[in-house]
């Protein structure tokens, strides 16, 4: 039993198949999707490498694990702005709500964590949703002001909270545990970020080039053209909100477990301004390869230099410049002709 | 057979203009249906009345018996389909994509079966994706499905258009312009699919279309609605409508504008449109000075060359056109002259100066100036203050800007009661003049114009040839560009034809629209085989 734990507590990749469970013919479904795309085959290899990490020192798979959390958060950005076209400063209200919700659920409520996860993410969706039919009739900055507003009250509620949130020193995560496996470890919940990560990626590229995704992007171009396709662009907009909302949330879950804490602080505004940094440059033409290159680009690659102090800051500042300059139009706009190029 | 369509006295103001005053319009299950009236009649408030973008004061409206729903969403769901008259594309979408937007309606697959790609959504997009090759395919649409629209010259992206439109397999078809700046081929093959589109034993679908293309519309619709100042005229056939004397009073015009109309469909129309205009050409005195001279100028976007090598001189005083189809590099050209994008070989001296590596304002404050294709007034701005705009950099003094905008005033009349309007509510022949006087008021020696005659009205139209002819006799050179120019051949000085980024041939401007009627003949084949020909002409 001593063996068969510590082999468990090795090989990281078993507890990937838990969620995924009986609806295998959907995940195969999405694998045959997904070989097809240069970008899926990245990832694969992303994913090979999550299960190499197993080995790796905990900083960088923690590392490794943010990472995913990250890129989760730009991909569901970079469909609410590039392809629904919509500006929101919510992204961090969204994390905040999922690493503080399954916190609550696990210790107030005494949910299991295997039912806390969906419940917040199900929850993340409604709020988003809610938030998208409220702010339906505006846009641009407008829209980016009545989020950034939503932020600043959560934030404050946060921190007035009590017990119930720890007020300014926030929650600390309790031990997590699921059936058949020893206790879980942020290393454990480094490697489901990246597994989950992939499934949002292949879900979300799907979404994309999906009847729903064209809807956003043609809604988001001509509202009056897309509106003559029969598309309800009001619909279109609270569902983008909606699905956003519930991707980012689950990445706030997941940024909970990882660091074992949640604080207030963490989801300050300087985080759904990153966030949008990453957005912009990774491109908002609708391709979401460039969402998935930013925040490797933006966030792994300044992490890792580090240790190099106020340079960190430095090597930040440039690659943002240099992208910005000699891709203008977002990574995805130089990426995506060229994946198109090696899938034909 | 009833009526699919029946709106009764509506009416639209504004601020105190009446746009739309009791209008009326009755089309029948499967019949086309005309309108057409002078710029400014109401035609367009007319459709967008119809698929609830502007709300009607007063009146209503029934479609296949039921009372019109409220939002456009339901509109296009209840079964109208429509195009815009300007381009409306989805630019980030290809070709295909967006003609399967039309099919948003009829597709189920939700959010969930769209991130799992389940069966449904799966067997759904294959259908939609063969029903949009098809439409592609039948409005004659040779480029690849997956082209980015972008990517596509204007002709093609009207087609993509059209085949939307009719992708959706509306009860009705409302067209606003679907011919304004396609080719004369492409006008009939728009014609024959329009005529095709009611096979036998298919619930119909009735065509509603605005055009300026009297010839076109005539020739193609069953019934004919005109209307003047928001009020119908008459409805009736296209023989009917033809011989009223209020349509030809407020619409048709005399003898000119016929001809003037009749040059929007080129083949035989247009050599008797030539000769039919009585004002001759310009004729600049031998002795006139070069303004512009252009060498071996090449220039396109990235890396594609969209013109090769032209050469083009300009004397003062002149006015030359340069003809071609869409896509042969006429807006690319002008581009280039002012600046944007920048030519990568070859020289541009103006005056005597090399200006190809001066920035797009030295070249404006140097005295070339543009009315671009899409016009470029600023829609939320009033009259007044888009004047004010284009005289900046001028540094005009309060006084001296009055003078000139009264200037402009004199010349552009029907500005002058419109001051205090926002430019986006003018019609459009208002805004042509506008466009002019934005450019006109910076005093310019050098006019460019791109495709000044598309969605004017034949009567507006015969009014842009006369304000052309005052320009040029003020001594001011003028450029135009343009598709259709047998309404302004006749009194240009030169002809330039371009075809592919080059010019094939130049010369007397009635010479020239019969080369490019041999053009037309022979699209599709061998560029260099009409060179041949037209050469050996």
């Amino acid at each position: 039993m001593a063996a068969w734990r510590s082999l468990m507590s090795k090989c990281h990749l078993l507890t990937l198949l838990i969620p995924l469970g009986g609806r295998t013919r959907y995940v195969l479904g999405l694998g045959a999707h997904f070989s097809k795309h240069p970008v899926a085959c990245t990832l694969v290899l992303a994913l090979v490498l999550a299960v190499l990490s197993a080995f790796l020192p905990s900083y960088r798979l923690f590392l490794v694990g943010q990472l995913a959390v990250v890129i989760m958060v730009t991909v569901a950005l970079t469909v609410l702005m590039g392809g629904a076209g919509l500006l929101a400063l919510s992204s961090a209200a969204f994390m905040a709500f999922g690493a503080y919700g399954a916190v609550i659920a696990v210790i107030n409520l005494q949910l299991p964590v295997l039912v806390a996860i969906p419940l917040v993410v199900i929850c993340g969706g409604l709020l988003g949703g809610i938030l998208g039919f409220v702010t339906l009739r505006m846009s641009g900055f407008y829209l980016a002001i009545a989020t950034l507003g939503l932020l600043q009250v959560l934030l404050v509620g946060l921190k007035r909270g009590g017990t119930l949130t720890g007020g300014g020193y926030g929650l600390v995560v309790p031990p997590l545990t699921v059936p058949f496996l020893p206790p879980l470890t942020p290393e454990h919940w480094a490697v489901v970020s990246v597994a989950l990560m992939v499934l949002i990626i292949g879900g979300s590229i799907n979404l994309m080039r999906s009847r729903i995704g064209r809807a956003w992007l043609a809604g988001r171009d001509n509202e009056p053209a897309a509106q003559m396709q029969g598309i309800s662009v009001s619909h279109m907009k609270i569902l983008a909100f909606a699905f956003s909302s519930a991707v980012i949330s689950l990445a706030g879950v997941l940024h909970g477990f990882l660091l074992g804490v949640t604080n207030p602080n963490a989801y300050l505004v300087n985080l759904s301004i990153f966030h949008i940094t990453l957005v912009v440059v990774g491109g908002m033409t609708g391709s979401l390869a460039g969402a998935v290159v930013s925040p490797v680009i933006l966030y792994f690659l300044p992490e890792i230099f580090s240790a190099l102090g106020e340079w960190r800051d430095f090597f930040y500042g440039t690659v943002l410049l240099l992208t910005l300059v000699f891709m203008p139009m977002g990574i995805a706009s130089k990426l995506a002709p060229l994946l198109r190029r090696l899938r034909s | 057979m009833g009526f699919i369509l029946q709106a009764t006295n509506l009416s639209v103001a504004f601020g105190g203009v009446m746009a739309l005053d009791g209008f009326s319009l009755n089309v029948e299950e499967g019949e086309i249906h005309g309108v057409i009236g002078p710029n400014g009649a109401g035609k367009t408030t007319a459709i967008n009345v119809l698929t609830g973008f502007i709300r009607s004061s007063s009146g209503s409206v029934q479609f296949a018996g039921q009372p019109l729903p409220t939002s456009p969403y339901l509109i296009a769901r209840a079964g109208i389909a429509r195009t815009f008259q300007a381009s409306a594309i989805f630019p980030d979408l290809s070709a295909g994509e967006n003609v399967m937007c039309a099919g948003h309606r009829w597709t189920r697959a939700g959010l969930l079966r769209c991130i799992l790609q389940t069966s449904l959504a799966r067997t759904e997009e294959e259908a939609l994706r063969t029903s949009a090759q098809g439409w592609l395919d039948r409005v004659g649409f040779k480029a690849h499905f997956d082209t980015p629209m972008k990517a596509l010259p204007f002709g093609d992206q009207r087609k993509v258009e059209i085949a939307r439109a009719l992708m959706a397999r509306p009860r009705i078809l409302l067209l606003d312009e679907p011919t304004a700046g396609l080719t004369g081929d492409e006008v009939q093959l728009i014609a024959q699919l329009l005529k095709s589109i009611n096979p036998a034993g298919e619930q119909p679908i009735s065509v509603l279309i605005i055009e300026h293309n009297v010839p076109f519309i005539f020739g193609l619709c069953d019934r004919v609605t005109a209307l003047d100042n928001g009020k119908n005229i008459d409805t009736g056939t296209p023989a009917e409508i033809r011989q009223h004397k209020k349509v030809i009073s407020s619409y048709l015009g005399g003898e000119a504008a016929g001809a003037a109309a009749a040059s929007a469909v080129p083949p035989a129309a247009a050599e008797t449109a030539v000769s039919a205009v009585a004002t001759g050409p310009a004729t600049p005195s031998a002795a006139a000075p070069t303004i512009l001279e252009a060498r071996g100028i090449e220039a396109g976007y990235g890396r594609i060359k969209v013109i090769r090598n032209l050469d083009l001189t300009l004397k003062q005083g002149e006015l030359i056109v340069v003809c071609g189809r869409n896509g042969a590099g006429k807006s690319t050209l002008l581009n280039a002259l002012v600046g944007n994008p920048r030519i990568s070989a070859g020289q541009v001296h103006w005056m005597g100066q090399r200006i190809d590596h001066l920035s797009v304002s030295q070249i404006v404050r140097a005295g070339i100036a543009l009315v671009p294709q899409e016009r470029g007034v600023i829609a939320e701005q009033s009259v007044d203050a888009n004047l004010r705009l284009a005289s900046i950099g001028l540094k005009l003094s309060a006084k001296d800007f009055v003078v000139r905008r009264d200037e402009m005033m004199e010349r552009f009349p029907k500005l002058k009661v419109r001051q205090q309007q926002l430019a986006g509510t003018l019609s459009g022949g208002e805004r042509q003049m506008l466009a002019l006087a934005k450019v006109l008021i910076r005093r310019p020696k050098l006019l460019l114009m791109d495709e000044p005659s598309i969605g004017l009205a034949p009567t507006i139209l015969e009014g842009l040839q006369a304000m052309i002819g005052v320009i040029v006799r003020d001594g001011i050179a003028v450029l135009v560009a343009e598709q259709n120019v047998a309404w302004i051949a006749a009194q240009a000085t030169r002809a330039y034809l371009l075809e592919s980024g080059q010019f094939v041939a130049q010369g007397r401007p009635d010479e020239i629209i019969r080369r490019e009627q041999l053009i037309e003949s022979f699209l599709g084949k061998d560029v260099d085989a009409v060179r041949v020909a037209t050469t050996t002409n």
